[in-house]
């Protein structure tokens, strides 16, 4: 039988530490340090996301790769060609212009889904343990993540295939994808922490995504839109981000007056998703 | 002062009632409690803290009522309903209190077992101080890390093979990467699943898989562990492993406080017990002696009628309404049997059910289990399609010796899921009586009387004991076997 080693307490707690439970206030902050401790729970629930998803398919994480493709292939076709959209964005080949905004509009889609039902999700894990709460909308976030780097390799095949032109802007792509990031937090995590009570949001999220889709220039530029109103559309925090994406991708140019609007969006997204999963977390063990 | 592990205040909590919980509260309370909380407390007296207390309203008056909620006692609002009953009381029923001003101190060190019925708070008071969920009133105060074992296996994924879920489970209950790989031969050594550690843990036996999520939490190595009955699980040799790796747990100075049914296991492994009761304390002090006046109290509950007992477990709907027991072939009940005679047991059911499986297990004073009786593993014949509303077990013959017993029973479905579930469901009395002609007075040493035969001789072999022993003397035959046979 094994023996208990009594040094090496690499405790998340320290040894002395005096934790007080009291009846909680409306309010329970969400304390960083704890989250920091707690970071290997983030990596392994986020890479148990990953392993499981792919296990016992045929096709495995070409899955990934796939379901990008397959949307960008009927759509250009049913779009492109049958409806005359490929007309509507210039120069731009219409599969590659529909790639590289259907990536970050996957991602934005997958996260948002994935964090929605990670607390209801992991309802057995919530109830019988204690951690920061906030580990589980923030670790299904990974599984999208993967899959769209994946995805991304795609996208960059075809930027070659296409011999579509870059410029030095490629470069700030990844400060577009941390602006998409930033949104899908705060809109993941605030879900994450409604749906635990009202499991209306399980109908809302996809409804509300198939429209949000529609409202956010991924099929068609957002130069479509009239100018006098093209300030309606940029009030879409995805509207800037995924233009300025597509925009970095294809070297057409940002709209950084339109990014700029998705960042501020997505900080204000992030401090109102953090705020009401404050607001909420506290009983969640109790309702979820 | 500071060698108290845990502290614990007039501790207390309440639960909303019902599946409702969350339906119940509209955007428009959610948006009513934010705007609330932005004013701020200042305008609100405060009945107290949970969020579980907020009352949606109740009527324009808009006055907070004091919540005088019934104490301890689990009101369906179905028979509220039926009584016809006003709102307002309706939505004071629907609150009970798991926990009620519990205080205790627990100094470092201490192994304590907490004891009661299903629904005495046990779990609840395990939640809070495993800070899965919030006291309505009161506090605690926990000195050092809290390693907390409410369940085996969360946090196991089924898809994942072993060593992946090693990891997670350990992450899970609060250990880092460094730390878990520093004790993944010691884990998978314990649980002796080395052959099988990259195999996925659903084509694992129940007995492996927590095994597995035992060694893990046992590993955890924190300064208070907290265990909520994990030893219901696992096989006898495994059970006992697990207490002793517990003791050697609290030997080290650590503090484990530790829920259990298991009445042995609790007089072997605590100092101290303590035994909940619709939410309070009830008894507190040497766990021998603790244990001794909790199986009284049992005893006394198995004359409650069935149907009235609230400290059940189990899914629902259906309930065990009574349960009954027969000596021989009269027909009135009895709660005395004898040695050497027939019983039949008879469970009615509140409503049919389809593939319902009953198991009853008969414990004796000092809470050490028996017998068990499951009709799963002894039944006759698959009974699946019947909707069946009364449960009937004969027992030819008790070989038992005089002494009382406790039966607890369970109605499960097919997946093992418990629908109901209650604790000293009867006491049952077996008197002096005769076995295989011979009698078996009171005082018997032992519980269990085999049959079997002496013979005294020169020296020539007796003839072989199965032989004899199937003509000459009446033996225990399971009722399945029996039919299968004819």
């Amino acid at each position: 039988m094994s023996t208990i080693a009594t040094s090496n307490l690499a405790a998340p707690t320290p040894a002395t530490a005096l934790t007080v439970l009291k009846p909680s206030r409306l309010w329970s902050p969400i304390d960083p340090a704890e989250l920091w401790r707690y970071r290997d729970l983030l990596w392994i629930l986020a890479k148990r996301d990953i392993q499981v998803r792919y296990k016992q398919t045929a096709l495995g994480a070409i899955w990934a790769l796939l379901q990008p493709l397959v949307t960008m292939g009927v759509m250009s076709l049913v779009l492109g060609r049958f409806l005359g959209a490929a007309q509507m964005v210039g120069d731009i080949p219409y599969p590659l212009f529909l790639l590289a905004g259907l990536l970050p509009w996957m991602f934005f889609a997958a996260s948002v889904t994935a964090a929605s039902t990670s607390l209801v999700g992991n309802a057995a894990m919530v109830q019988k343990v204690y951690f920061p709460r906030l580990i589980v909308p923030l670790a299904a976030l990974g599984a999208p993540m993967i899959d769209a780097l994946v995805a991304f390799g795609a996208l960059v095949l075809m930027v070659v295939v296409y011999q579509s032109p870059t410029n030095i802007e490629v470069l700030l792509l990844p400060l577009i994808a941390l602006t998409l990031l930033l949104i899908a937090a705060g809109i993941g995590i605030a879900l994450a922490a409604l749906t635990v009570s009202y499991r209306d949001f399980r109908f809302v999220v996809p409804f509300a995504l198939q429209v949000w889709f529609f409202i956010t220039p991924v099929i068609l530029p957002a130069r479509v839109v009239p100018t006098q109103w093209r300030w309606l559309l940029n009030l879409n925090p995805l509207a800037g981000v995924i233009s300025a994406f597509r925009a970095a991708a294809l070297g057409t140019g940002i709209d950084y007056a339109a990014w700029g609007v998705s960042v501020v969006a997505g900080l204000l997204l992030l401090a109102a998703g953090l705020l009401s999963f404050s607001a909420m977390q506290r009983r969640f063990a109790d309702v979820v | 002062m500071s060698n108290q592990a845990i502290q614990i205040e007039n501790l207390s909590k309440r639960y909303r009632l019902g599946q409702g919980v969350a339906m119940e509260r509209t955007f428009r309370e959610l948006i009513q409690e934010s705007i609330g909380a932005a004013v701020g407390k200042l305008r609100r007296p405060r009945v107290s803290g949970g969020v579980e207390d907020t009352e949606p309203g109740n009527g324009a008056a808009g006055g907070i009522e004091p919540l005088e909620p019934p104490e301890g006692v689990i009101e369906t609002g179905r028979t509220e309903k039926a009584a016809g009953k006003s709102a307002e009381s309706e939505s004071r029923s629907r609150h009970f209190w798991a926990l009620r001003e519990v205080s205790l101190d627990i100094p470092q060190g201490q192994v304590v077992g907490i004891i009661g019925r299903n629904g005495a708070g046990k779990s609840t008071l395990l939640k809070v101080l495993s800070r899965i969920t919030d006291p309505t009133e009161g506090r605690a105060l926990i000195r050092g890390r809290v390693g907390s074992l409410l369940e085996v296996g969360t946090g196991f994924h089924p898809e994942l093979t072993g060593r992946e879920n090693v990891y997670l489970n350990g992450a899970v209950l609060g250990m880092t990467r460094r730390e878990i790989a520093a004790k993944f031969d010691d884990i998978v050594a314990f649980a002796q699943i080395e052959r099988f550690l990259d195999t996925p843990v659903k084509r694992y036996s129940s007995g492996m898989y927590v095994r597995l999520a035992f060694a893990v939490a046992a590993h955890l190595e924190p300064e208070i562990l907290i265990v909520d009955e994990v030893l219901a699980v696992g096989d006898a040799a495994f059970q006992a492993r697990c207490l002793g790796k517990m003791k050697a747990v609290a030997g080290q100075g650590r503090t484990v406080l530790f829920v259990s049914h298991n009445m042995a296991a609790v007089q072997q492994l605590c100092d101290r017990a303590v035994h909940l009761d619709a939410g309070r304390v009830i008894a507190d002090g040497p766990a021998q002696q603790v244990v001794g006046s909790y199986l009284d109290s049992l005893r006394q509950r198995g004359t409650l009628r069935l149907a009235e007992r609230k400290d059940r477990g189990g899914t629902g709907p259906q309930r065990i309404i009574d349960a009954a027991a027969y000596l021989d072939a009269h027909d009135t009940p009895t709660t005395v049997l004898a040695v050497g005679r027939s019983a039949r047991l008879v469970f009615a059911l509140s409503e049919p059910m389809r593939e319902a499986e009953l198991v009853f297990a008969l414990y004796d004073v000092h809470g050490h289990l028996i017998a068990d009786f499951d009709s799963r593993q002894f039944a006759a014949a698959d009974h699946h399609d019947t909707p069946t509303s009364r449960v009937i077990c004969d027992i030819p013959q008790l070989t038992l010796t005089p002494g009382t017993y406790r039966l607890n029973v369970a109605l499960l479905d097919r997946q093992r899921v418990a629908i109901d579930h209650v604790e000293g469901a009867m006491t049952l009395r077996i008197e002096d009586g005769t076995l295989a002609g011979r009698a078996v007075p009171h005082g018997t040493r032992g519980v269990a009387l085999l049959p079997h035969q002496w013979n005294f001789t020169r020296g020539e072999a007796a003839p072989s004991a199965a032989d004899q022993i199937a003509d000459d003397l009446p033996i225990l035959t399971l009722p399945g076997n029996e039919r299968h046979a004819a």
